[in-house]
């Protein structure tokens, strides 16, 4: 199921509550020397643009940072970072939007000041989040929650129980996310923070949207508008209107849905933010897609395509290649629909390693902690509770009869307040067992998938490859009785030099299958000890002379069980293939990790390969291409007669 | 003439080992035991040069028959067969005494190869059971005085045969012989079985390397 996030939308808006009067601020400033007023003054307005236009928050930001630079005020450095972090953030730019936070944090820490640190935490932890670096978003939001709750402020804390469920709902937790967007939603309400109550909404609604709970969508999207509006929060409004289209769509009213994404699309533009316009661009190339208007469907799709590569938003560039892999499919242009497919894919990939189920594993954990060290605290709140009420209705019973009026409604405000704090904590442990629950069974899949996967492979491998070469020996066998009946010895010498080489080869095979499936050699560097170790004992023993140049730190480097032996099983071919068929007298072999891809080259000064020219050298070499192909990833074999060959391997870690 | 003992319980690997050595010259098979339940007086009786003796056999395994020759000084060369290395007992049994192991896969030319090696005191070793090695060695230890360490040129070795060198290119990586190797090999072999006294050691196989 496609998604659109709505990770942009945080409230950078509440954190200013007060509206500044702009021209009399710059007249002020024009005149004024430069000093610590000058630097906040600056600051004030560079974030008084941050809903309505990115640039003039950067430049004001960079007069603010001057300034503050120039005086070694540390706090206003600290300010202006946030505030240019935030600029570029809302214009698209986020790794220059986190260089800027992190700026804000590291300086919030060295002056000690909590409220400032929570500020740069948020944007790191957006950024982090818009990178599809969701563990350290996630670092960086509990650090910020933690002071939050030191400094008791509560918009912050609203904004980042709104992040923490963008997070679940990254993570295809949507129940979870539900519940972190209602508590800010609470949060908001208690303290009359319209900008968080409208992102709060805006964020529910996508949510319900998903659970295709179409009519909570659409009250929730309403109101995200409402409130919006409101507080002229052009930002927010946009979002929930596409969030609104979205709910259309997704509900079958196609016609209604059109109005609604182009208002926020045309919104967009005008506002100048790439990853939002990449969103809902994907909406309108799904729609159109869906009306059969596949040349509509295309420009949006491309246009979404370009400004999410421009943003670096995985979940965007996805919407965006399938999209596109879809329009091409039907257009009939399958290379570029395969392109597309391809690159869907790899960012599809990328997306799932974040999803790594260890890592799930790890953060429940730091979740369970945190919940279960709340609980207690909860419990022991109760417990003074309690001792407090039984305290104070001995004295009261001490004083007066007329006191028993108080006394009773005193009790009940206590018992009142005690129920809401087991409510409370019933919730909690409740969503606590859920959220277990969900863990194991997720966990139980994956296991049991992986097995069955293995399981299927290992019981493939045995019957084609060792079954084969077994029945091939059987026959050897009855075949050298007739030779040796025959008296023919040079064919009996050969039936039996024959069977001892499929046995020897049976042999090897079955230590791969087992080496295959054991856990613990998971790491780069088991595969390349044991590729090695093959590849000295072939070309030792046909005296061919070699190199072998490895990556040399590669024990970090972890590749999963699949392209493991893919890896290895190609290049066992390529080896094998050169020293039976080559005739050569040096081999290299060479293997480099560049950009996230493996890239292992196998070369030969042999008689070159040529097309046709040899049928059973060609069969491996092309087994060699079908298993790259299998693996996603790509062989070249390059050889012309009498020069030697040469063969490409690249593969995607 | 060297003179061979076999304990194994497996007919089909007996049967082809015992043609491969009636073809070899200068050995001799003199007995096969598929089981260790009288090692001693078989080995007493017999007087092989070496042995070769698989881990993995029914009343009484490889492990313990190794353990009673050792425990009764019986210090002919013993080497283990396994048919895969990663065979958590073949460790063990390097550290009780056993001179080394052969994969049952070997190829029967190389296999006689190392039987004679074997029988001149050296041993093979292949990556998997070198990396234990170095880990086993890489432990912290409380009593460092009793341990014999491994010198730097002796973990280079180790680090190489990890990598899947083989030896030959260890040879020509460390700028030394093959025979070099070997006894470098041969003197990993011997710290092991001189460290396996060690309480330490004990400890750190039953805590790190099943």
């Amino acid at each position: 199921m496609k998604r659109y996030s709505c990770l942009v939308f945080f409230a950078y808006s509440t954190l200013i509550a007060q509206q500044v009067n702009v021209d009399s601020l710059i007249n002020s400033l024009r005149n004024s020397k430069a000093d610590t007023n000058k630097v906040n003054q600056l600051y004030d307005l560079s974030f008084s643009y941050v809903n309505s236009s990115p640039d003039s928050v950067i430049l004001f930001g960079n007069l603010s940072l001057e300034n503050a630079k120039k005086l070694q005020f540390k706090k206003g450095i600290a300010n202006a970072s946030y505030a240019l972090g935030a600029g570029y953030y809302r214009k698209g730019d986020v790794p220059k939007s986190k260089e800027y936070f992190k700026t804000c944090a590291a300086i919030a820490k060295e002056i000690d000041n909590k409220a400032l640190a929570v500020k740069g935490y948020l944007g790191l932890g957006n950024a982090s989040l818009a990178l599809g670096e969701y563990d350290s978003a996630i670092d960086f939001f509990q650090k910020g929650s933690v002071l939050c709750e030191e400094t008791g402020d509560f918009g912050r804390q609203a904004t980042l129980f709104n992040n923490i469920g963008i997070l679940h709902r990254e993570q295809m937790r949507n129940r979870e996310a539900t519940t972190y967007f209602r508590k800010s939603l609470i949060i908001s309400y208690a303290h009359a923070d319209t900008g968080n109550i409208a992102l709060a909404f805006s964020n529910m609604a996508m949510n319900y949207k998903t659970l295709q709970m179409y009519d909570s969508a659409r009250y929730c999207a309403d109101s995200a508008i409402y409130m919006a509006e409101k507080i002229n929060d052009l930002f927010t409004k946009s979002h929930a209107t596409g969030v609104l289209g979205l709910i259309e769509f997704g509900s079958g009213n196609f016609e209604k849905a059109l109005p609604y994404l182009r208002e926020s699309y045309t919104a967009f533009l005008k506002r100048g933010n790439s990853a939002e316009v990449a969103e809902v661009s994907n909406a309108l190339g799904k729609l159109y897609f869906k009306k059969q208007n596949t040349d509509s469907a295309l420009f949006y799709y491309l246009k979404g395509k370009s400004l999410a590569e421009e943003s670096g938003w995985n979940a965007y560039m996805r919407s965006s290649y399938e999209g596109l892999s879809d329009c091409y499919s039907q257009k009939g242009d399958y290379k570029k629909a395969y392109l597309y497919l391809s690159k869907f894919l790899i960012a599809q990939n990328t997306f799932f390693d974040s999803l790594n189920i260890r890592k799930v594993t790890e953060l429940n954990a730091k979740y369970d902690a945190a919940a279960r060290q709340r609980k207690i605290e909860l419990l022991e709140k109760d417990k003074e509770i309690q001792m407090v009420n039984a305290e104070q209705e001995r004295t009261v019973r001490n004083t007066s009869f007329a006191g028993i009026g108080l006394l009773v409604l005193f009790g009940g405000l206590t018992y009142y307040r005690y129920r809401q704090r087991k409510i409370l904590s019933d919730r909690l442990s409740k969503s606590l067992s859920q959220l277990k629950e969900t863990q194991q069974q997720l966990i139980e899949t994956e296991r049991l998938r992986e097995q069955e996967k293995i399981r299927l492979r290992v019981s493939r491998d045995l019957h084609d490859d060792i079954g084969s070469t077994l029945s091939s020996i059987h026959m050897l066998s009855s075949t050298a009785k007739k030779r040796l009946v025959e008296k023919d010895e040079k064919k009996l010498i050969e039936s039996l030099e024959k069977i001892g080489e499929r046995t020897q080869n049976t042999l090897d095979n079955m230590s791969d299958i087992i080496w295959s499936i054991k856990p613990g050699n998971d790491s780069l560097a088991d595969v390349l000890s044991r590729m090695r170790e093959y590849a000295g004992t072939v070309f030792e023993a046909n005296e061919i002379k070699y190199s072998i140049d490895f990556p040399a730190d590669n024990e970090s480097i972890y590749l999963p069980l699949a392209q493991r032996n893919n890896l290895f099983l190609i290049f066992k071919e390529g080896v094998n293939n050169l020293a039976k068929y080559s005739h050569c007298t040096q081999a290299i072999i060479s293997i480099k990790i560049e950009q996230n891809k493996i890239l292992m080259k196998i070369e030969d000064n042999g008689i070159g390969f040529v097309p046709g020219a040899n049928p059973s050298r060609g069969n491996g070499l092309n087994n060699m291409k079908k298993r790259a192909e299998e693996s996603g990833a790509l062989l070249e074999i390059s050889s012309s007669e009498g020069n030697g060959t040469s063969i490409h391997f690249s593969m995607y870690l | 003439m060297t003179r061979i003992l076999l304990f194994e319980d497996n007919r089909d690997f007996a049967d082809g080992f015992a043609g491969i050595i009636a073809d070899a010259n200068g050995m001799e098979l003199v007995g096969t035991f598929d089981n260790c339940k009288n090692a001693v007086q078989n080995v007493k009786h017999l007087q092989p040069d070496i042995i070769l003796m698989d881990i993995d056999m029914p009343v009484k395994n490889g492990l313990e028959g190794l353990r009673s020759l050792r425990e009764e000084n019986i210090a002919t060369p013993v080497l283990m067969l396994t048919v895969f290395d990663d065979n958590d007992h073949i460790f063990q049994a390097i550290c009780d005494g056993a001179t080394g192991y052969l994969l049952k896969k070997t190829a029967p030319e190389k296999m006689l190869e190392y039987i004679r090696e074997a029988r001149d005191g050296g041993a093979p070793m292949t990556p998997v059971i070198a990396r234990k090695v170095l880990t086993l060695f890489s432990q912290p230890y409380q009593h460092k005085k009793d341990l014999h360490s491994l010198t730097a040129r002796e973990q280079d070795v180790l680090t190489l045969l990890v990598r899947g060198f083989s030896y030959k290119m260890i040879a020509s990586q460390l700028q030394v012989g093959m025979e070099t190797v070997r006894s470098h090999i041969k003197n990993i072999y011997t710290k092991l079985h001189v460290n396996s006294k060690s309480e330490a050691v004990a400890a750190a196989l039953h805590n790190k390397l099943s």
